[in-house]
């Protein structure tokens, strides 16, 4: 942490007066300029915009060390900031909203489909700015998510979206967090000047496959998701590497390049969708690969039939990209051609433990760190705590709860200075109880033929996040 | 056995740290007031605050332990945990016994208590990185309320001189009247006496009508969870959220 505390700043008294004037009319105003002219035109746009944006999921504001310069307002926070939750339980850091809804692609899963009768709205760069600056000077948000629908063709599009960035960037000067899509299709230059102004840039692969693609989105190609995929890629690392000889070089994307893909739509396993993960991080250098779970806003024959959002699936498929991103896990050691979908009762981790018994108990105050990780209830913070620990002290049993370490789960799995508290090997079943989220058990515990029933007759119990501070970071 | 009392400031707490070393005490809690049941036993020494003091010992604990340490003690000072600054003050003890290893004995009952409390108070200083809310007053400043569990407002300066440089802003701690005020320049904190009478502007309503319903259209209305999002943003800081229908 490195704020400056003053030691002093209790009680001191300043001219109270002086205060309550400087509120009531005595100040100066700061705005670069305010709505007030066409508010209500400006309100229906932001909010039909605002809520066509909602199904990209991408919420994060971290990666940017971004700082604020002279004149300018705004900065970014490397960890990124959550401002607020919406009624569906996730995070709202940026004002997402789309640059316009008016779209000639057909994609059979999107609201904003041309063969849908909706209402079209398209918004100016000055609007789009206008109400970003007001968001933020209220700390309303962290700072600004465009994306777009394709509105007469993708150069045009793009074009646009750039414009507004660059508004706000050097008129505006505002220097909070950007997040900008690059529209697959659009000119390689508007999408490297997208570039050198927003903090992260980002294209969505929609669908695991080529097929799927193809069936529900024909006016896409793979082909032209992965061009600006992999110039975003190397024109991060060029300009990465240059900054190690040129201090001035300007940022690129600093906070890197995500993509965001719709599960439940399409009839991909988990194993298909975890290798393209694995792949995706690993050659294009992804910082995040964002999973979106189907929900049904079209009627269309392609899609499958209509069912409530896979959240448990999403979910694991989350628990899994942290297990490839923190725990060094590769896809094939979690999931593989024989074994193809993830385990509904266990989370990816606790199976694979529960597969692998044979590498267990580990002694907590000899095991590396990579050893550490691979323990059911230790954690990357518990995993970093053990091994500081150690350096002055023996760790033992009622210690690791202090370190945060879940031991109803790692206590099978661990011994503390040799000893052991778990149970034998031959006690699967009753291991596996150990490892079972408790809300889950509670679930299970319904009769066998409304078991096929189980998503939809406990939405709550498939909350994707009981209550760690993890999702959402990074 | 002694125990101290002290004004409530970190000088006094620091004062009563030096006061302990070179009287040759120990004792077993400091705290502001002294407890209506007094034990038989321990006898109860109120300690003047003097600063000089008590600057000696902010350097001794920097250059000894380290200026982490010292953000520590910070932290449990400005928390509303019971017996926080008695176990700051063990805390100090330890770290002079044990210098920068203070930082790896995470096993230690005092480091962990210790840690558990500036966890708190950072957490809830993050916390109002992002639920803070600014409203624009027909005076030009921009006003914020709100109502933290610990002491958090001088943490939170700072930060906002940094984002927010060009506006003059106030972050009004409501149940212990103290501000944050910053005039574009430099931010300072004081203790308000008469609660500021405040008048929005027009654009401010205008604004918060958007954000309102801008809020509203993000729920995907299949995966509602309102358990999950008091999880996340507990009910006690709707007071001061527009968007969860607080105060105007």
């Amino acid at each position: 942490m490195q704020t400056k505390i003053p030691t002093n700043f209790c009680l001191q008294y300043a001219q109270v007066y002086a205060i309550i004037e400087l509120i009531n009319g005595i100040g100066m105003v700061h705005m670069n300029s305010l709505i007030v002219t066409g508010e209500d035109e400006t309100r229906s746009k932001l909010n039909i915009l605002g809520e066509s944006a909602k199904y990209d999921v991408s919420c994060s504001s971290s990666g940017s060390t971004r700082k604020n310069k002279a004149g300018g307002v705004g900065n970014a926070n490397v960890g990124g900031i959550c401002h607020s939750w919406t009624a569906d339980g996730r995070c709202v850091s940026l004002l997402k909203v789309l640059y316009t809804n008016d779209c000639i692609y057909d994609c059979a899963y999107c609201i904003n489909r041309r063969s849908e009768d909706r209402e079209r709205r398209t918004f100016t760069p000055k609007e789009l700015a206008d109400i970003t600056i007001q968001f933020y000077r209220r700390n309303y948000i962290e700072g600004f998510f465009l994306s777009s629908a394709i509105k007469k063709s993708p150069d045009y599009t793009m074009e646009r979206m750039v414009e507004t960035v660059r508004l706000l960037r050097k008129e505006y000067k505002f220097n909070g967090y950007i997040h900008l899509k690059a529209i697959p299709g659009a000119d390689p230059m508007l999408i490297k000047q997208g570039g050198m102004l927003a903090d992260r840039m980002s294209v969505n692969i929609e669908l695991p496959t080529k097929k799927s693609l193809k069936l529900l989105a024909p006016q896409k190609s793979q082909e032209t998701i992965l061009i600006p995929m992999t110039s975003l890629a190397r024109n991060i690392k060029d300009m990465h590497s240059l900054k190690q000889y040129r201090y001035k070089t300007p940022d690129f994307v600093p906070a890197g390049q995500t993509t965001q893909m719709i599960v439940g739509a399409s009839p991909e396993s988990d194993f298909t969708i975890m290798k393209l993960s694995e792949g995706l991080y690993n050659n294009f250098k992804l910082k995040r690969v964002y999973y979106s779970a189907f929900v049904h806003n079209t009627e269309d024959s392609r899609l499958p039939a209509i069912a409530p959002p896979p959240l448990l699936r999403e979910h694991r498929l989350y628990q899994a990209d942290w297990l490839l991103r923190f725990y060094k896990f590769s896809a094939m050691e979690l999931l593989s051609p024989q074994n193809r979908n993830f385990s509904v009762e266990l989370d990816p981790k606790s199976d694979w433990a529960l597969r692998n018994l044979h590498l267990f108990p580990i002694e907590v105050n000899i095991a590396d760190y990579e050893n550490l990780l691979r323990v059911p209830g230790i954690g990357v913070r518990s995993a970093r705590r053990i091994l500081t620990a150690r350096r002055v002290a023996r760790v033992e049993f009622e210690h690791l709860k202090m370190f945060g370490v879940v031991l109803k789960r790692a206590k099978h799995f661990i011994t503390c200075m040799g000893k052991y508290q778990g149970l034998t090997v031959d006690n699967e079943k009753r291991i596996k109880l150990d490892l079972m989220s408790e809300r889950l058990k509670r679930a299970m515990d319904i009769p066998k033929d409304e078991q096929l029933n189980l998503f939809r007759l406990f939405p709550e119990v498939f909350d994707p996040i009981p209550n760690t501070g993890l999702t959402g970071e990074l | 056995m002694v125990a101290y009392t002290i004004d409530g400031t970190i000088d006094g707490f620091l004062t009563a740290v030096h006061r302990a070393y070179y009287e040759g005490q120990d004792p077993i809690s400091i705290i502001q007031e002294e407890p209506s049941q007094v034990d038989f036993f321990t006898e109860w020494i109120a300690v003047e605050t003097d600063r000089e003091k008590a600057k000696k010992v902010e350097t001794a604990i920097c250059e000894r332990i380290g200026s982490e340490a010292f953000e520590n003690v910070l932290c449990c000072h400005l928390s509303t945990v019971d017996d926080a600054l008695t176990y700051a003050y063990k805390y100090i003890r330890l770290g002079f016994k044990k210098e920068a290893t203070i930082y790896a004995m995470l096993g230690n009952d005092t480091v962990h208590h210790v840690n558990r409390i500036c966890q708190k108070v950072r957490f809830e200083v993050h916390r109002m990185y992002g639920l803070l809310r600014f409203r624009h007053t027909t005076g030009g400043i921009f006003y914020a309320p709100f109502s933290p569990d610990h002491n958090i407002t001088a943490m939170l300066a700072p930060h906002f001189a940094a984002r927010l440089s060009d506006q003059w802003w106030m972050i009004h701690d409501t149940t212990r009247d103290i501000a944050a005020l910053y005039n574009g320049e430099e931010w300072m904190v004081t203790a308000l006496d008469v609660p500021p009478v405040v008048e929005y502007s027009d654009v401010e309503m205008q604004i918060q009508k958007m954000w309102k319903e801008y809020f509203e259209n993000l729920a995907i209305k299949s995966r509602i969870n309102p358990r999950l999002q008091a999880g996340f943003m507990p009910r006690r800081y709707w007071k001061y959220l527009p968007e969860m229908g607080g105060l105007n």
